[in-house]
């Protein structure tokens, strides 16, 4: 069975980028959402094996989405996508619960690579 | 693998291993069926090969090993050390610490001494093969769970941003198992810092093998994970704390850390400074009217006292870093005079400033000597006197107040007290007629060149040591007095200051100079003089300025010795004294000085110096 994803990014360009490269790899996208508040909707409804999130979004920012998620679903495997000068705010992230991380601009292969292991994650 | 880095650390973890192990050995001296204590000297043993052995100290760890063989086979026999292999252990100790400091000196370690080879051989029947040149450092003993973990992680060069990688790793560690410290530390790593060459050190307690090498196996920018095992730490044994006597220092250590006296001593003199100035900003502030500053001065005056308590306090250290190896003095002592000597010591966690606690070394060592060679008596004329064989020593501190009370007694011979008057008669202490009360019999004693002993003991030479033991706990602000009873021994009170360097004094001033007297020895002050009071110029030796002056008596342990007239009294001050050099010290009657709060030194008067001055005129 496919691994699915939920891809969260206010950027419709982003969430296309990322979109193709797990078609390529194989993934299935089940969703998406444009904000916070409806990634931790997404997620409740459509339960995906990962989960990528922006962190700067409306309504409610990546960090946020993720530590609510993260309360209720503690297996949740989570990648935050951040650009670069982010750190600190990754790292709050990360503390919240996110699994790992990837760089924008995004690299296909290092998506790949990076999502692959946080799914090795045990928790 | 260069190890040098390790070296200071394993200088002062070996320092520490050989000094409990030290203790140890005394507790199964009195005591060979001890098996907690032989558990300690195989541990302690094992310990220190383990470090020589990857410091690559081969002849170091080779004795360690044959010692640890010894103790190995008295814990798994089940009989314990026998005497001889106690005494060789003690000896086996001795050369370790000497290696230690040879490597300390950075000079190549001596050879074994011959007596210590033969006596190995004697009791182990030939030698036994070296350990592994690379035992890896700190093994746990055999059988205990390592309850700590070294991971070491180094990070890809292409890692774009390492601090957030090695976060990632550090929370993902804590998931496993709690965080004792890693570097960089977090508060770098979360500042975006990574100092170092992609290092990532992680210290863990109590975890899984498994779980962490696992973990290793999911982790990104990585190019290698590395799990260690860590000994657990010293652990606090409430066991070991609880022996009385001549047992190991107390074992119970609040997390520290290690800091140069260096350093502390740049913060103390710093405080020192500041509360001259402060001083200076008090009197200064008093006679401006200026609420503001006056104010202000009052609010720096609480801030620099609360600084000041702190870092006195910094400098407050248990007793026990000087006790802890006078058991081992003592017993030798009395196997030199073939006498049985039973020591306690109580009290050592009582705290003091370290350089009191330095200083009080040689006095203390001084007074133990004399103990042991004059006080107390040999087996066989205690029997005669119905005591027990072995004599008994006591040592005990305890604080009381600002100040600490320590107290030596033996239960010997006591002080020949017309013995003492015969002498000081000898010497010319006593006028021919003079009928001395017991206490001024007791203060003789302390005077130089007094010794009721006529031949020099082989140990403490002729016993004149008291006065040289006077003079140094005085210098530390000190008291010291003695009580004997004749035939059923001696107790030596001293009485110290917690702490050294900050005094309250009386400043006076004299033939335009401003001098200082220790606060403790003032008595009281007066205006206008008694008879038999003394002009200070005189005694040091100046002229004396006019005017009616003011007094000052001064007292010791018996009641007031002296009274001083002085041209004009300052009032009290807290003062930084710093010690003279044996140079200027030699020039008067002075014991040190300090810097007042406007920056004029005053120079800190020698009370007992000062006596003797006024006596000899």
């Amino acid at each position: 069975m496919a691994t699915r994803v939920l891809i969260v990014d206010d950027a419709v360009f982003m969430r296309n980028t990322l979109k193709e490269i797990f078609s390529g790899e194989g993934f299935e996208v089940c969703a998406e959402a444009a904000n916070g508040v409806e990634a931790v909707e997404k997620f409740t409804e459509h339960r995906p094996d990962l989960t990528t999130m922006d962190i700067v979004m409306p309504f409610k920012n990546g960090i946020e989405a993720t530590r609510e998620i993260v309360k209720e679903n503690p297996a949740a495997v989570i990648v935050i996508c951040s650009a670069l000068g982010q750190e600190s705010l990754v790292m709050e992230a990360i503390e919240a619960g996110a699994t790992d991380f990837i760089i924008k601009p995004f690299k296909a292969d290092r998506v790949i690579q990076v999502v692959r292991k946080a799914l090795t994650v045990r928790r | 693998m260069d190890m040098s880095r390790y070296q200071s650390l394993f200088l002062n973890d070996t320092a520490e291993h050989l000094d409990a192990l030290e203790g140890n050995l005394l507790v199964l001296e009195g005591n060979p069926g001890d098996r907690e204590s032989l558990d300690e000297v195989f541990r302690h043993l094992h310990s220190v090969k383990g470090m020589a052995a990857s410091m690559h100290y081969e002849v170091m760890a080779r004795l360690a090993h044959r010692l640890e063989d010894l103790a190995s086979e008295a814990r798994e026999s089940g009989r314990g050390l026998s005497s001889p292999a106690v005494e060789v252990l003690l000896q086996g100790l001795d050369v370790l610490r000497v290696q230690l400091q040879a490597v300390r000196g950075k000079q190549s370690l001596p050879p074994l001494p011959e007596e210590l080879v033969l006596a190995l051989e004697k009791l182990q029947g030939g030698s036994r093969p070296p350990p592994e040149a690379s035992a890896p450092p700190a093994q746990p003993a055999a059988g205990s769970e390592p309850a700590r973990w070294l991971v070491e992680v180094v990070l890809e060069e292409s890692c774009p941003a390492p601090a957030l990688r090695a976060f990632v790793i550090v929370n993902r560690l804590r998931q496993l198992a709690p965080l004792v410290e890693c570097r960089p530390s977090e508060q770098q790593l979360r500042a975006g810092q990574f100092p170092g060459n992609r290092l990532l050190q992680v210290l863990l307690g109590e975890a899984e093998r498994s779980g962490l090498e696992t973990l290793g196996e999911s982790l990104l920018e990585v190019s290698s994970f590395k799990v260690e095992p860590l000994a657990p730490p010293a652990a606090p044994d409430g066991r070991q704390a609880a022996a009385a006597g001549p047992g190991p220092p107390p074992a119970a250590r609040p997390a520290t850390v290690r800091v140069g006296t260096e350093l502390l001593d740049f913060f103390f003199d710093s405080v020192g400074e500041l509360i001259s100035l402060l001083s200076f900003f008090e009197e200064y502030s008093g006679g401006v009217d200026s609420r503001a500053l006056r104010h202000g001065v009052r609010r720096l005056g609480q801030v620099v006292r609360r600084l000041r308590d702190r870092v006195v306090q910094v400098r407050m250290v248990p007793v026990s870093l000087l006790t802890a190896r006078l058991p081992r003095v003592v017993r030798d002592l009395a196997r030199q005079q073939d006498k049985q000597v039973d020591f306690t010591i109580s009290g050592q966690e009582v705290e003091l400033d370290r350089a009191i606690v330095e200083a009080l070394d040689t006095p203390l060592l001084h007074l133990l000597r004399n103990a042991v060679d004059h006080g107390l008596e040999d087996a066989a004329a205690r029997r005669a006197r119905g005591k027990p064989d072995g004599g008994r020593l006591e040592l005990s501190f305890q604080r009381a107040g600002e100040r600490v009370q320590v107290r030596l007694r033996d239960d010997g011979a006591g002080i020949d007290l017309e013995r003492v008057m015969q002498r000081a008669r000898q010497q010319g202490l006593l006028a021919d007629g003079e009928r001395p009360g017991r206490q001024r019999l007791l203060e003789l004693i302390f005077q130089p060149g007094f010794s009721t002993r006529e031949r020099a003991g082989q140990v403490s030479g002729r016993g004149v040591g008291l006065d040289a033991v006077r003079r140094d706990i005085e210098r530390l602000g000190g008291r010291v007095t003695v009580e004997t009873v004749s035939g059923q021994g001696t107790t030596f009170f001293i009485d110290l200051p917690l702490t050294l360097a900050i005094v309250p004094v009386l400043l006076v001033e004299e033939a335009g100079a401003v001098l200082a007297l220790p606060a403790q020895r003032v008595e009281r002050v007066q205006a206008g003089h008694e008879d038999g009071a003394v002009r200070l110029a005189e005694i040091l030796g100046g002229a004396a300025g006019g005017g009616a002056g003011e007094c000052v008596v001064l007292g010791g342990a018996g009641g007031p010795l002296l009274r001083l007239v002085v041209e004009r009294i300052c009032g009290h001050r807290e003062v930084v004294v710093k010690p003279l050099g044996r140079l200027l010290a030699a020039v008067g009657p002075y014991s040190g000085a300090a810097v007042l709060g406007d920056g004029r030194p005053a120079l800190v008067l020698d009370v007992d110096e000062l006596l003797r001055r006024r006596a000899g005129r």
